[in-house]
Order: structure tokens, then sequence, then C-alpha cells
């Protein structure tokens, strides 16, 4: 019987085939980054010049849920994420770790220009645009619970892509977005919106927004490359600080005119130390999640932040 | 005229076979889902365990509203959901169902809509989605935009094909039977033409339920397709995969109930 | 109480009259039917017999009123024929039943403007009688066989009660014996009914068998060559003289080639 055993050979080979390339590639391989294309997410697309003798390469996401889907399936080494999402993660026991920040500020709280709204307490009865499980759904909340407004019964929140809340502002449908930079500039620069507020609360949460992850098990079978990745993040931005107008050039790049991002620069703060009073800060905008109904326990804070990477770039400096 | 059903010429009892095979590729898919996640072969978060999704469809469908993010959202998302398919579908049954015949009898009219509509077709409907939100803003008419464009294309198609494909002494046997024209289309025209009318809705009715996800992306405040994307947001793979089965479900419910509908007409029943 | 041999009674029911039907074949017109002109009286059956390619379809086709014509006039009981209507029943070739309907409903499709229901039922089970299908009213098309479904296209007409029951080649497809049983059917039916007929066949036994008459007809340009009366004693015998010289006689018209033929009526 010849031709049936060749033919089961053939289809154990190409079994073979396929496992191998199935298989999550090696750290020989280029490192895969992930982020978002907005200014403020911007640093990966710097990291190449910094790890020399490496390839790298930086793949584009639109929201954080779907780089750390990426990350935990083996396709990136590291991603970006909001710190919100991190906190929801790793309560769900997914094992995730925060290495450094990645941006603060960067949010706002826009209405239409010319409307009637003047203050936050206003909002109440009107129609809010948010996206379900992001930061800023929780901004949102804290702002509107600061101010007396029950965000579940006060307010209709209405269910909008950040892309969409621009439109959905200027032709009435809402009456009120809370989302990240260069949206609410974009609102104000095109002449429908108007910046209520800049939600950040001095004390208990501050400013913190975005950070840089990857997977434990990253840490704990490769942390060379961990540190080198949190190196050349630190390296790029503080080197985007110092060139402020070349970090805005490359951010037009992706699409927003340079106008609105100059606008947006003030609100918009690069970061990637971390230090005690972060991980304090982390761990109060968890308990407020908590609070809210949004996660069912809290992480374990010193086990999602792992500080020891920043602090050995910053003994470099 | 009498009232009773056709005599069948073949009787077909049903085998074993006939009745579990149907459910034999399920199971496995089943099966080799339990494995997977249960034999540690894939971490949870990646592939929840069927026992994870099951409880998670448990609480989204009955537990009481409010004691949960998703609890008790079932009967909202599911009834909105039927509304906005139900809704898109119909359009695309009034607009295509005629179009479609008339395209079918008469070449003038096929000349005169064919490029149009089979460019149109080209394009993808996610390609529509931001247009849509522009023309008709977020909200309930979007959704309706997208379904409705997306079924009306198998279902004019098989119009068309069955209006095209009919014996032309049909028409002819029954114009020398004395019918007028209006008669003629409801009496022969359609019947005649009601197989490949049937495969267009279900077609239809299938791609309805898929553009309802595309749909429901944005804009709208409830639905099944609006809860599978808010799962995505929140990584919830369980309401994912939950949300996928129940939509499949649902659809075929919809798919039997359609079909059972139409065999009230004759033509559907016996051929 | 058969048709005398000497006279077939009845008023003129259906006159043509200088037909001409010209067809538009690759920007040229192409003269189907030419002059064509005869008569058929209430009761009479009428074969009409040709070559493929003679035009007696398109005759046919136009008398059923689903043609137009170029020029002549056809007249139903001296009303212009301009569209199809119930009174010139017409049985197709191949089955054109609609399929979705039983047996009993396709017979009784064409009464459904006019009668109750209960007078529909009576007219539907009396004409499945008639031709011999009582009993499979519940039957779908697709369940009888090709015999059968020629009695329901015969039926679903016949019902209708029409002035003139028009056939286009209806037993073509059939065998030979089914043929037969066909051709004994629609003899007794006919007589009867005392229905007028006109059918076209290609098959000179046939026509002779069932018809009164027999019209000959040429190709290129369509035109009657010959009108032959069928004077033999029903029920018609094939091995008998006069039906074998007929027959030879009709078959020399038939292939008959001269030009300029004119038509000879009469026999």
């Amino acid at each position: 019987m010849r031709k049936p055993s060749s033919l089961w050979a053939a289809t154990i080979l190409l079994f073979a085939l396929a496992l191998i390339a199935g298989k999550p590639a090696l750290a020989q391989d280029p490192w895969r980054v992930g982020t978002w294309k907005t200014a403020q997410t911007i640093q990966p697309f710097f990291y190449q010049q910094f790890l020399p003798g490496s390839k790298l390469e930086v793949f584009p996401f639109t929201n954080p849920a779907d780089q750390k889907m990426a990350l935990l399936a083996g396709s990136l080494d590291m991603c970006g994420t909001t710190l919100a999402h991190a906190i929801h993660a790793a309560s769900r026991g997914e094992p995730v770790v925060v290495v450094a920040a990645l941006c603060n500020k960067c949010s706002a709280l826009v209405v239409k220009k010319g409307g009637p709204i003047q203050s936050i307490k206003e909002l109440a009865d009107k129609k809010i645009g948010y996206v379900p499980g992001t930061m800023h759904e929780i901004l949102l909340r804290e702002a509107l619970t600061k101010n007396g407004i029950n965000p579940n019964k006060d307010v209709k929140l209405i269910r909008v892509d950040f892309f969409d809340m621009g439109l959905a502002l200027a032709r009435g449908s809402i009456d009120a977005f809370l989302s990240g930079e260069p949206f609410p500039t974009l609102a104000v620069l095109q002449g429908y919106g108007r910046i209520l507020a800049y939600p950040y609360y001095g004390g208990g949460v501050g400013t913190i927004n975005a950070g840089m992850l990857v997977k434990r098990e990253t840490i704990e079978k490769n942390p060379q490359l961990v540190a080198d990745l949190v190196a050349a993040h630190a390296a790029s931005t503080e080197y985007l600080k110092a060139h402020p107008r070349q970090w805005l050039q490359r951010a037009a790049q992706f699409g927003t005119p340079l106008k609105v991002l100059t606008k947006a620069a003030p609100n918009m703060e690069l970061a990637w130390r971390m230090d005690q009073g972060f991980v304090k800060r982390v761990a109060n905008l968890g308990a407020r999640m908590k609070a809210l109904g949004i996660i069912s326990q809290e992480p374990d804070y010193d086990k999602l932040i792992d500080l020891s990477f920043v602090n050995r770039v910053k003994l470099k400096d | 005229m009498t009232n009773q059903e056709p005599v069948k010429i073949q009787s077909r009892s049903k085998p074993a076979a006939a009745i579990l095979l149907p459910w034999l590729l399920p199971a496995c898919a089943l099966g080799l889902w339990a494995l997977l996640s249960m034999g540690g072969l894939v971490p949870p978060y990646l592939l929840p365990p069927p026992g994870q999704v099951l409880d998670t469809a448990k609480e989204y469908i009955f537990a009481p509203p409010g004691s949960g993010p998703y609890a008790g959202r079932f009967a909202g998302d599911a009834l909105a959901s039927l509304g906005r398919v139900g809704g898109g579908f119909a359009l695309a049954v009034a607009l295509g169902l005629p179009l479609g015949l008339i395209s079918g009898r008469l070449r003038f009219m096929r000349l005169f809509l064919d490029t149009f509509i089979n460019g149109v077709r080209a394009v993808p409907g996610i390609a529509w989605l931001p247009l849509a939100l522009v023309w008709f803003g977020i909200g309930f008419k979007t959704t309706v935009f997208l379904v409705s464009l997306a079924a009306f294309f198998p279902i004019y198609l098989g119009a068309a094909a069955g209006a095209m494909q009919i014996n032309p002494l049909f028409l002819q046997a029954g114009a020398m039977m004395g019918l007028g024209r209006g008669q003629l289309i409801f009496s022969v025209l359609i019947p005649a033409a009601m197989p490949h009318v049937v495969t267009g809705l279900r077609l239809g009715l299938g791609i309805a339920f898929a553009y309802l996800v595309l749909g429901e992306l944005t804009g709208v405040p409830d639905g099944l397709g609006a809860a599978i994307m808010d799962a995505r947001m929140l990584g919830r793979v369980d309401i994912i995969i939950m949300g996928i089965l129940l939509i499949a479900i649902i659809g075929r419910i919809c798919d039997l109930a359609m079909m059972g509908g139409l065999k009230l007409f004759k033509s559907v029943r016996r051929l | 109480m058969g048709r005398g041999l000497a006279d077939i009674a009845g008023a003129p029911c259906l006159k043509v009259e200088g037909l001409r039907k010209r067809f538009r074949v690759n920007g040229h017109h192409i003269s189907a039917l030419e002059e064509v002109s005869f008569e058929v009286r209430s009761g009479e059956v009428l074969g009409i017999l040709g070559p493929s390619g003679c035009g007696k379809t398109t005759l046919l086709n136009i008398i059923a009123g689903f043609l137009p014509h170029d020029g002549g006039r056809v007249l139903m009981n001296r009303r212009p024929v301009t569209k199809p209507g119930p009174e010139r029943g017409v049985v197709f070739q191949e089955d054109a039943l609609f399929p979705w309907l039983t047996v009993a409903e396709n017979v009784g499709f064409g009464l459904r403007n006019g009668d109750g229901k209960a007078g529909r039922r009576i007219k539907v089970e009396s004409m499945l009688e008639m031709v011999g299908l009582e009993g499979y009213g519940h039957y779908l098309p697709r369940a009888i066989s090709g015999g059968m479904k020629q009695r329901v296209a015969l039926a679903r007409v016949l019902v209708l009660r029409p002035a003139a029951l028009l056939m286009d080649e209806p037993f073509a497809a059939l065998d030979a014996q089914t043929r037969a049983d066909m051709h004994q059917l629609l003899i007794s039916l006919q007589r009867r009914l005392e229905q007028t007929v006109v059918f076209v066949t290609h098959d000179l036994e046939e026509a002779i068998k069932l018809a009164d008459r027999v019209l000959v007809m040429q190709k290129s340009p369509g035109r009657i060559r010959r009108d032959f009366a069928v004077r033999l004693p029903r029920p018609r015998n094939l091995d008998s003289l006069e039906f074998l010289e007929l027959k030879r006689s009709m078959y020399e018209s038939l292939c008959g080639q001269e030009a300029g033929d004119s038509p000879v009526l009469g026999n």
C-alpha cells in the first residue's frame, strides 16, 4: 500500500510545518510593539534609533483591548494600555505587567460651542457620548459623580465610538463627550465644540492616563528584552520632550493637522517615569473603579506595576 | 376547490442518522473547545471554558438587571437587535422584491438598473458605515440603512433570477385562461418565481444578521452586536463567544420562522 | 349518433382572411405567412399539417392571440382576435401545468372568476372524470405521467367551454401507446362536447385519424397548399384503402416541391 502511506507522511509533514509556523516568534526575531497612532502614544515609533543592532516593528491599534489581546496571544512583545484597562485586566487574573508610563493628562470634556452648558452640573438630563470600559468612561463618571450627578440615572449615556463623537456632537445627537486628544481640540478648531473642563483631580488619581504593558512571562523568561525596550522608551520620551517640533511633525503624519496638535500639546504630556506615588494613584483609580462597579475585586498593584525597569533607567541617567 | 393537501408519492421515514447527523459537527466543536480550554492548552483569557461562557450566558439572560454590568440585558438587547434586523430586512424586501421581479421580466428595467445595482453591490458594507454616520447620524437609522443595504442584493437577485427563468408558457397559459395583468403577476409570476425568491430571502436574512453587528458598532445604546463590541473593548472573550452563539441561535430561529411563514404559500410548500 | 359523412354542421366560428406575418431576422424581413385564408365551422375538427418551418405554429399562435399579425384578419365568432382568452383555449406541446398546484387546482384555475366554491368543485370533478383522471385531483403534476399531464392540460381548457380548442402538436412528446389513448380521448371528448378543434401536427396519420379537414401547408413563404376533406367514417380504420389513399395524396402534397404551386382548395 504505497500511495496511502505517502499521503499520511505528507499530511503529518504539513501539520508539523503549520505548528512550527504558528509558534509565537522568538526574541531574536523583530521585536514587536503595539501602540495607538496618536501624538501622546507616539514613542514606540522612535524606539528603533535607540535600539541599534535590533530590529523593531510597530503595530498600530485603535483601542487598548485589541493590543492587549495581541500581547496575550503572543503577537506582540509590548503594547500600550490605559491604566484603567490594565487594572481591569489584572483584576480578571490576566498576567500583565505595567513596566513604564506612556502619557499623562490628554483628556477633555467637550460640549457644543454656543450651547447653554456652562458647568458640569448642567449636564444633568443631557445625552453624553462614551465608550464603555475605557479610561475616559471612568473619568466621565468621576466628573459627574463629583458634581452630584448620578451617571446611571441623571444623564443619558450613549455608546459612540471615539471617532464618531465629533460628528455626533456637531449634529446634536449628543450634548457632550469626554475623550482623548486630538478629538477635543479638533472639535474646538472645527468650530462646533467647546472644552468644558479637564477632568483631572489633584490628590487622588491625578493626571495618570496610559502605560506600557508586557506579559509576566516575558519578564520571567527574557528580562533583558524588557529592560532594553523600557530604556528605549525612556530615551524616546526624553528626546521628544526636548524636540517638540519634531514630535508634533511626526504626529501630524498620522493625519491630524499640525495646527490642531500644536493647540492640543499643552494637554498632552509624554511620560515614562513611575514611582511609588504613581503606584498610589493607580491604586486610587482601582478603588474608584471598584466603587463604580466596573471591577469586582482590586488587583495586587505591586504585582501589576513593576518599577524595577524604570528604576534601572533612572540610574543610567 | 378541494382543500386537502396533495398526495405525497414518496413517504420518508426518518432514520436515526438523519436526526443525529446534523448535531455531530457542533458536538465535535464543543468537545474540541472543552478540550483546549479545560485541558489548559489555551489560557482562559484567550479561550474561556464552556462552563464560564454558560455562566456568563445565564447571568446575561436571567439575572435581575442591575446586579452586574451585563446582568439581565439579554431581553432588551435581543428585542432591540430584532427590531433593527426586522426593520432593515423589511425595507430590503419592500424594495428588492418588486424591483427584482420587474427587472427579471422587463429588459428595459434590467438594463436600467443592473449596472448601478451591481456596482453598489461590489462595495462591502463596512465601507458604507462612515458614510451612513454622516448621512443618518448615530442610532437606529444608520443600523437599518446598513442592514437593508446588505439584505437588498440577495433578495433582488433572487427575485430577478426567479422572474427570468419562468417558463414563458406559464404566462401564456394564464393569459389564455382569461387572467388579467394583475392576476397574472400574483397568481402565476410570483408563485413560479418563488423557489428563487425564497433562496434570496433566506440569504438576505442571514446577511442582515451579519450586518447587524456592524450596524451596532457605534451609536446605539443596546443590542447583541453592541454587547459583543463592548465586550471586545473590555477584553471579555466569554461575552464575545456568548454573543456570537446567541446571534447564531436567534438567527436560525428567525430563519425557521420565516420559512414557516413562507410555507403558507402553496408554491413554497409543495415545490 | 355520429356525424354524417355528407356535411359537418355548424356556422363558421373561426375565420382567417389573407393573413400575413413577417419576422425581422438580422435586419431583413422574412415572410412567415403569406395570404393564409380558411374557415373553421362550429363543431369541426381542423388539422394543420406541414413540414417544420412552414409557419403552422406561428399560425396557431396568431389565432390564439399570442402573436400579432401584419396583415389580413382573424375573426372568432365575428370578433377580431387581439389577445389571448378562454374562448380560444390552448393545449401546448410541452408541460405548461403550474407545478405548485394540484391537478384539481390546475383544472379549476381558469374558473376563479365567477361561480361559487361549490360550483367550481362540481365542474372540476366532472371534468376530471371526463378525461379519465377521477381520483387524481390531489396529485401534483410532478407525480403523474406525461400522458396524464396532457389530460390535465385538456381538462383545464375544456372546463372553460372554449369556442375553439387550439392544440400545438399536443401528443408529439408521448409514446405511441399513450398517444393512441389520447387520440381516443380527444375524439370522444370532441363528440361529446361538439367541440371545435384546430390542431397542428406533423404526423400524417394523426391528422387523418382525428380531423374532419386537413390543411397542408408549404413553407417559404408559409401558405396553404391544399385543403383535404377527410370523408372517412368514424372510428377511422388505419388499414382501410381509403385511409391509405388519402394518406398517399397528402404525402405527395406535403412533399410537392414545384415552385409557384398555387393552392388548390377542395379535394
